[in-house]
């Protein structure tokens, strides 16, 4: 398995993630029921979803893997004005893989491999919020061993420790101009790490009620040493020294999930969750130049994101033993305020609507496909400190694919 | 059972998965008519920047641009007598590095070089009507003036009648945006107050303008007028500091004994405000009074002009003739708004857009702009008149006192298009 893993860590490596501040990509059964994984025990990628259902898979073995074709656009339309923008994203290929095994038919332990959050963004060249952003690419990494444990035939408990890495790049310009005509930017890039943990309760008092209820803690990655290289006229190499380093500091927020899934026949499950996630943790973006000058002074640019939350709804049902068709809904809340609104993160209310099916190819093997489409409600928003604002609006389609691998 | 396999592409169809479109209202200039608009401006409207009118910046002049933009709202195309080419009358300067008197290189505004197009100096008014009149050194002083295309080599260029309010009259404009006033300050105060630019009279300047709206405004006609803001603390009067005569005690005491039979006048080692000219008297500056950017800087640094040899009255603004600067920018500004009343017109107060922008900085647009010299992005390199960059702020002025008076739609301009001043590429020579 070792291999799998320094593999999987290449392609993440070469491959940029996407959407907004926050897409859920944790699981491909759960997507097609719109995210609402808490209080599924299906298979091993309750690591994520729930540690406390994993000792509830009925699995000895599982090996679930799932990959996802990201197509995010972003659209900006300054306010009063005719001018427009929208974002040239590169598709992303954010993955997650679990494995899982069960002992003595209670207790489980397994690792899981997953891209929590994350964003990339492209706006196209020369776009009028330049001098804000560019580009930006955050990528967040988590690998999580996991133990649960049935503590009895209704009760389930798991918990997982959670290293996390990271990495930034983030480009933008600088408003000079000089006689060659060069264009005049910097370029922010570093890898930082934290620590976290996941926590999980499953309850199943009957056949046809699962209650569950996760938390997963926040992180604070500190970014040490990155490289800042700035990209201006010699002229004013002075002001912007071209090699500079920084330190950075990012909080990853926490979540709670509280879900249930109703089974009120054989052949149908529908689950519905309120998930919260602790934005507000996100007040400040900090970076610290190690050289400063008089035109290059540290960022401390407020974000003053606020608590926000999703409601997920999911209804699966089986046709055969070897067919399961699924869809969802998402509503998203963002976290960002509509006078804190940077385009880096050009995020806002979201819908999404999903749809999955699960096939199965013999006894051992399963297919598991997904399809996502978000939509963002059209946002008015600023970012007053740099007095730039206009009307946002952001679609992205989602295409998924798994395996799984059981016994 | 085949029939499930395409529930998700139905689901796809069903909600149309593309991108979102951003749906806002439609660009419109209410009622405003934009059959034959007019702007008329004075230099610091026209695209005169960097010393000199040329062709790229009027192309992105305040002038211009508004025209732009209410022609995406509906209006009618707009005619500027363009120079022909970046060099216009052959003034144009840009920041470089050159060799002083001490054989120093230093940054500084410096020609640029070329032989203008001699078409630049050819009337271009019989082509077609010019709807925009932005013309730098175009007084409300003058807009009665039947000699204004002899003294005005600008004005010259689009000259059609005898005067340029008659010229305005046959236009026959259905709306208008006029901002004039500056010249009438300015002109005087770049000049060091010189006697060969005087204010313009109180009384002139209400009737000329009063007869300018009068002509504009027949059978309700709309438009936008501003005022004229406070461009003393621009780095055109301040980049030469009143007192960048530093000195040893040894020259001092020199100094000191030359102007022996000027008791007010005192020199001590370090810092000292420069000695001018007024009428028979020399005086000495202090804090209030400012040093004219055009002032000689080789025969300052090497032939201690300001101190062995007194700055002539043009090279400096006094206490005294600052005050006459600003009782007429008020007493103007007073006028203006009360026309703006009287005829029920838009205005535009520059004075609020242009004053925090000197007095710290501002963001526009995610940039950061401010009156810094070269580098604040607002300030061209004569130090006075508008960037692209300010222009487009100023011109975002323009059009939000429309919008908000006649409830038009006049889309703004995307500010971040536009450039501050363009720097050398490299350090020295």
């Amino acid at each position: 398995m070792r291999s799998i893993f320094t593999l999987l860590l290449f392609v993440f490596s070469i491959s940029a993630f996407s959407g907004g501040s926050q897409v859920a990509l944790q699981g491909i059964k759960a997507q097609g029921m719109g995210h609402a994984g808490a209080a599924l025990a299906w298979d091993a990628s309750t690591i994520f979803f729930n540690p406390g259902a994993m000792a509830f898979t009925g699995r000895k073995f599982d090996f679930t893997f799932g990959i996802n074709g990201v197509e995010g656009v972003a659209n900006y339309r300054a306010f009063n004005g005719n001018y427009s923008a929208s974002t040239d994203n590169d598709i992303s290929t954010p993955f997650n893989a679990y494995i899982q095994g069960t002992f003595y038919d209670r207790v489980s332990v397994g690792i899981g491999v997953y891209n929590p959050f994350g964003s990339s963004i492209k706006w196209e060249e020369g776009w009028s919020g330049r001098y804000l952003i560019q580009e930006i690419g955050l990528r967040s990494f988590y690998i999580q061993p996991t133990i649960s444990v049935k503590v009895t035939e209704w009760l389930g408990i798991g918990a997982g420790f959670v290293k996390a890495l990271g990495s930034v790049y983030l480009e933008k310009d600088i408003p000079v101009q000089s006689q060659n005509g060069m264009r005049s930017y910097v370029a922010l890039e570093g890898d930082a790490e934290s620590e976290s943990y996941n926590l999980g309760l499953f309850i199943t008092p009957t056949d046809w009620l699962n209650i569950g209820v996760s938390y997963r803690a926040g992180a604070n990655f500190k970014l040490k040493d990155g490289d800042a290289k700035f990209y201006t006229s010699e002229f004013l190499e002075e002001n912007f020294p071209p090699e500079n380093k920084f330190d950075g500091e990012l909080p990853l927020p926490a979540t709670t999930a509280l879900s249930i899934a109703l089974k009120p026949n054989e052949k149908l499950t529908i689950s519905a969750e309120y998930n919260r996630t602790e934005w507000g943790v996100y007040d400040t973006l900090r970076i610290d130049f190690e050289n400063n000058t008089e035109s290059l002074e540290d960022i401390n640019d407020p974000k003053l994101y606020q608590d926000a939350y999703q409601i997920r709804l999911g209804i699966n049902y089986a046709f055969n033993d070897w067919l399961q068709v699924r869809g969802g809904y998402v509503f998203d809340k963002t976290p960002i305020q509509a006078n804190f609104y940077g385009p880096e993160t050009p995020d806002m209310d979201r819908s999404a609507v999903a749809a999955g099916a699960t096939i199965g190819i013999g006894k051992n093997l399963d297919l598991d496909l997904a399809y996502t489409y978000v939509r963002g409600q059209q946002y008015e928003a600023t970012y007053e400190p740099a007095n730039f604002g206009g009307t946002y609006r952001t679609t992205v389609n989602i295409a998924s694919v798994g395996l799984s691998i059981h016994f | 059972m085949k029939f499930y396999y395409i529930v998700p592409v139905l689901f796809c169809f069903i909600i149309a998965c593309e991108p979102a479109e951003i749906n806002l209202p439609n660009a419109s200039l209410n009622g405003i008519d934009g059959t034959r608009p007019l702007i008329v401006m004075d230099q610091m409207g026209s695209g005169f920047r960097d010393f000199e009118l040329f062709q790229s910046a009027q192309q992105s002049s305040i002038a211009q641009l508004l025209a732009n933009q209410m022609e995406v709202a509906g209006s009618e195309n707009l005619q500027n007598a363009f120079m022909r080419d970046d060099l216009g009358f052959g003034n144009r300067r840009k920041l470089g590095y050159t060799i002083d008197c001490n054989s120093d290189t230093f940054l500084f505004a410096i020609p640029v070089e070329g032989n203008p197009s001699s078409l630049n100096n050819d009337n271009v008014a019989a082509n077609e009507p010019l709807n925009i009149q932005a013309v730098p050194n175009l007084k409300i002083a003058d807009l009665n003036n039947t000699q204004a295309d002899e003294q005005n080599p600008y004005y010259a260029r689009i000259s059609s009648h005898e005067t340029p309010l008659e010229g305005i009259r046959e236009l026959n404009p259905t709306s208008f945006a006029v901002w004039l006033g500056m010249d009438d300050v300015y002109q005087h105060a770049k000049n060091g107050a010189g006697t060969d630019t005087e204010l313009t009279p109180i009384d002139e300047f209400e009737s000329n303008l009063e007869e300018l709206l009068q002509k504009l405004t027949v059978i309700g006609r709309k438009g936008v007028i501003a005022t004229i803001p406070d461009m003393l603390d621009a780095p055109f009067f301040n980049l030469v500091e009143w007192n960048a005569l530093d000195i040893s005690q040894e020259q001092a005491d020199q100094l000191n004994l030359l102007y022996l039979i000027d008791p007010s006048i005192d020199f001590e080692e370090g810092p000292n405000g420069f000695v001018y000219q007024e009428g028979v008297t020399r005086n000495q500056m202090n804090e209030n009074e400012k040093v004219i950017v055009t002032v000689d800087l080789d025969a300052v640094k090497c032939d201690m002009y300001g101190s062995l040899t007194a700055f002539e009255d043009e090279d400096v603004l006094s206490e005294e003739e600052i005050e006459d600067i600003n009782a007429a920018r008020i007493a103007y500004n007073n006028i203006i708004r009360s026309k703006a009343q009287k005829f029920g017109l838009a205005l535009v107060d520059i004075e609020q857009i242009i004053s925090p922008i000197e007095e710290g900085s501002q963001f526009f647009d995610g940039i950061e702009v401010s009156g810094e010299f070269a580098s604040g992005g607002f300030y061209s390199v004569d130090g006075y008149n508008p960037t692209a960059r300010g222009s487009a702020i100023i011109t975002n002025e323009f059009i939000q006192a429309l919008n908000e008076r006649y409830g038009a739609n006049i889309p703004l301009v995307s500010i971040s298009e536009f450039n501050g001043v363009t720097l050398p590429n490299m350090i020295g020579l």
